[in-house]
């Protein structure tokens, strides 16, 4: 009996070390001075550009020691990371990250501005232009604190990591099943995009997979992922709206002053009448399980050819290069203009585009071939219509703004983490991540780097957008009306494509902004009293 | 010849002493684990929970006030923002878990208990979502319930036309499609108990009943249940208890999306987008409900029947 109780308590004894040991899981409260530590999210951009990355820099830096984590719960690490001031880690890489709130409540980021005010460093190879200056001008202040506690205020906090454009994208190989080869043309406008739709749906077309036929759709998405909708709907926002104006959406402010009709601006209502056109079910437009769909089935349903479009970033071919033995031909196109614009413009600018509305939106989509061919001009066209148009074109959606690199406030390792990010700054950085993640940095001078090897179409039709001249738009919570008073970017429990692409019980865009203008209107008063 | 013997020093007391010192310390140590587990994730979690709804974060930093409490009545008297659906559906999940799904366990349970025809099948069907893990067990349940999924072909083939039904994402099927789920599954660990309480029951008792020519009914409803009465009882509590936290499966199903939120994942949802004070003040409010709710119904389940030992 006593050779039991001494057994039992031994057990209990290891058990009880072993919970303690889970207590603190593979995290060590803190770092270790002079040991690199970054832990980088791996998802749509894979697991290995943080690994190459540290690999590359330790080439220069021999005595440097560097340890990479590369894995799907970064995110969740991160979180608790920065809300208990405890952490081992002294860099992060992962996709979301409010930086007012880690500010004002936690006190956990660091302040990394000597990074933008550095020049980007390889080696002994130092490049004559500060990091700031080489990083997209739309993207830098999303990196900065910007609420209202004057300690915070002008100090960089995160730093953009990979993440590129967000668009429509064509299955050149199904388009070509339905219409046979080339007999097709890539929608510049959404009247093109709705009569694409329609001509698809017409054809009723069919693929055969695994010896089973189904039919090809326009579009297909997954009910888990209905947010990529937004890359596509956002951009309509701002096209017709303009840019001011969907900043002014993003903050809730007109001339600097929180104010509820900034939250609707008047480009909305069309954005989302036309994505319930896409996505209604008597129209057809869509696959019919779409909704059910996980959004890695729904990518590689698009890759079999069941649908000719999908909308999501330029992390797709990335994230699918294990997933599914069908490499069908892909293509990123601009995100077509509403054709709504071309009578915001008449009306604007006291011109006529055409008689009909057939007329008005060809010409609005011989202006944007123009622009697409690098012309300064069209012959029909005022210069102000043009240039008008011209914005437009070049307003595409990314994810650049959340997909970042943050710093602990308590790591032990600062100074070599600004080291490590003027490397991953420099050109030779730029390079290795385009090779390991498939895409940039959001940086100037994106077009100089090439990936090396052949490039497939996909990657080619990426790299196009991000050479031409584009605005980047994003959703943000850098507000305090976001992060701190809790607006969310929909209010009510029910998201827009859900509400208009349900099979029982869906509303109208009309319908659905009314609720939502219903709802600001209520809640407005809570926000006010936090702000 | 020792030292302390040739001092006259009695030995064998303090040696029985320096044992017990060391067996309490044993004990104090073995105990503290647990002590310090609860004090920190219990005690400590549930104390800053309470102080932090009646907290609020603004632009002058922490302030102390009432604001969570009168934003969630207010929200609740919104009729877009579905918080009364909410609800709705977690007094759903309550009426099919537990009033319906607990009586149902219990038919279940004295059908396996009398061993009638395909009784092990069923015991085996029953079990199953017990010692399957919640997350595979919903990928199974979507898989068979997909548009183009074998329930679907199954009514096709019956039916003759082409059924594509959405049981999962849309708002007509969703929530009674969870609440089949939330009523199958939680048939095994209810199924479990009540048998092991039945086969406790001892075997005279139940055999003087079917000398005297008692039906399975009665032999049911007069002399089981009020034999198993304390788990029944048991049971009911742990369900009224839990009542306003059970989310149900929505992360794993919906999200909340298709008219299935309750509460409980709407408390998750807002603390997963790292609001605290908000849901700290709605589980408080639930709290302030549920808890002389739980001592009600624990005074009346006391009252319905005694409990019977044997």
């Amino acid at each position: 009996m006593k050779t039991f109780k001494k057994i039992f308590c031994l057990i209990l004894s290891l058990g009880l070390v072993a919970s303690a040991c889970a207590c603190t899981p593979g995290n060590k409260t803190e770092g270790k001075k002079g040991t690199l530590s970054i832990a980088s999210f791996e998802g749509g951009y894979g697991a290995t550009w943080a690994q190459a990355l540290a690999d590359a820099y330790k080439v220069h830096n021999p005595e440097a020691e560097v340890e990479v984590d590369c894995n799907p719960l970064v995110r969740e690490d991160a979180v608790t990371a920065f809300q208990t001031n405890i952490t081992s880690v002294d860099l992060y890489f992962i996709d979301g990250l409010s930086i007012g709130n880690y500010c004002e409540t936690y006190q956990s980021l660091a302040d990394i501005s000597e990074v933008y005010n550095s020049t980007p460093k390889a080696g002994s190879k130092e490049e004559d232009i500060l990091i700031k200056d080489k990083i997209r001008p739309e993207i830098i202040p999303e990196m900065m604190y910007s609420g209202d506690q004057a300690e915070y205020q002008n100090k960089y906090y995160t730093i953009p990591s990979p993440s590129g454009p967000c668009s429509l994208i064509l299955n050149t190989d199904a388009l070509d099943n339905v219409f046979g080869e080339g007999n097709w043309s890539e929608p510049r406008t959404t009247d093109e995009l709705f009569a694409l739709c329609d001509a698809i749906a017409e054809k009723k077309a069919q693929v055969n997979i695994a010896g089973v036929n189904y039919t090809i759709y326009p579009f297909i998405y997954s009910g888990e992922a209905l947010e990529y909708w937004r890359y596509l709907y956002y951009p309509w926002i701002a096209q017709y709206s303009g840019i001011d104006a969907w900043n002014e959406m993003i903050t809730v402010k007109k001339n600097g002053v929180y104010d509820q009709s900034a939250y609707q601006p008047d480009g909305k209502l069309q954005a989302y009448q036309k994505l319930e056109k896409l996505i209604k079910r008597s129209n057809g437009y869509c696959d019919g399980t779409s909704m059910n769909n996980k959004f890695n089935q729904s990518q590689k349903y698009f890759l079999q050819g069941r649908a000719c479009m999908y909308i999501t970033g330029d992390w797709l071919e990335r994230e699918m290069e294990g997933s599914t033995d069908y490499k069908a031909e892909l293509k990123m196109v601009k995100t077509p203009i509403t054709s709504d614009l071309s009578a915001k413009l008449e009306s604007e600018y006291g011109v006529s585009l055409g008689a009909t509305a057939a007329e008005k939106d060809q010409t609005l989509a011989n202006v944007i071939s123009a622009i697409d061919n690098g012309q300064t001009s069209y012959e029909s066209v005022s210069a102000q219509v043009f240039n008008a148009v011209k914005q437009a074109r070049a307003i595409t959606f990314t994810l650049a703004n959340s997909a970042i690199g943050a710093v602990p406030a308590v790591s032990v390792n600062k100074d070599m983490v600004i080291d490590f990010l003027r490397f991953m700054y420099s050109d030779e950085g730029i390079e290795i991540i385009l090779r390991e993640s498939k895409s940039y940095l959001p940086v100037v001078n994106a077009s100089e780097f090439k990936a090396e090897g052949e490039l497939s179409l996909f990657r080619e039709s990426v790299n196009q957008i991000t050479e031409r001249e584009i605005t980047y738009i994003f959703t943000s919570s850098r507000d305090p009306i976001r992060y701190r008073a809790g607006l969310d970017q929909f209010i009510g429990n029910e998201y827009p494509e859900t509400a208009l692409g349900k099979k029982t019980g869906a509303i109208t865009a009309k319908e659905y902004l009314e609720k939502e203008a219903r709802l600001l209107n209520e809640k407005w008063a809570e926000y006010m009293k936090v702000l | 010849m020792s030292d302390n013997l040739a001092q006259g020093i009695p030995v064998k007391k303090k040696t029985l002493q320096s044992r017990k010192i060391q067996r309490g310390f044993f004990i104090g140590l073995m105990l503290s684990v647990g002590i310090i587990q609860f004090l920190v994730f219990w005690v400590y979690v549930n104390f800053n929970s309470i102080l932090m709804a009646f907290q609020l974060q603004t632009r002058e930093g922490l302030i102390w006030t009432f604001e969570n409490f009168s934003r969630f009545f207010h929200e609740l008297s919104i009729a877009d923002f579905e918080l009364d659906l909410a609800l709705k559906n977690t007094l759903l999940l309550f009426v099919v878990g537990t009033v319906i799904g607990l009586p149902t366990s219990l038919l279940f349970s004295y059908y396996l208990y009398k061993k009638i025809l395909f009784s092990k099948f069923f015991r085996v069907i029953f079990f199953l979502p017990s010692i399957i893990s919640a997350a595979v067990l919903v990928a199974l349940f979507r898989y068979m319930l997909a548009v183009d999924g074998p329930v679907n072909a199954i009514l096709s083939s019956i039916s003759g036309k082409v059924v594509d039904i959405e049981w999962i994402t849309d708002e007509a099927y969703s929530m009674g499609t969870i609440l089949f789920y939330v009523f199958w599954t939680g048939f095994g660990s209810n199924i479990v108990l009540f048998t092991g309480a039945i086969h406790r029951i001892p075997q005279d008792v139940l055999e003087y009943a079917r000398l005297d020519g008692v039906s399975m009914t009665r032999e049911l409803l007069q002399i089981i249940v009020p034999l198993i009465w304390p788990t029944i009882s048991t049971l009911l509590v742990f369900a009224t208890a839990g009542l306003f936290t059970n989310s149900g499966p929505i992360l794993l199903f919906t999200q909340g999306q298709h008219k299935t939120m309750t509460i409980g994942y709407f408390i998750f949802d807002q603390v997963q987008n790292n609001s605290y004070y908000y849901p700290a003040a709605i589980g408080l409010i639930f709290t302030a409900i549920g808890f002389p709710l739980v001592i009600i119904v624990k005074w009346l389940l006391g009252k319905i029947l005694e409990d019977v030992e044997y």
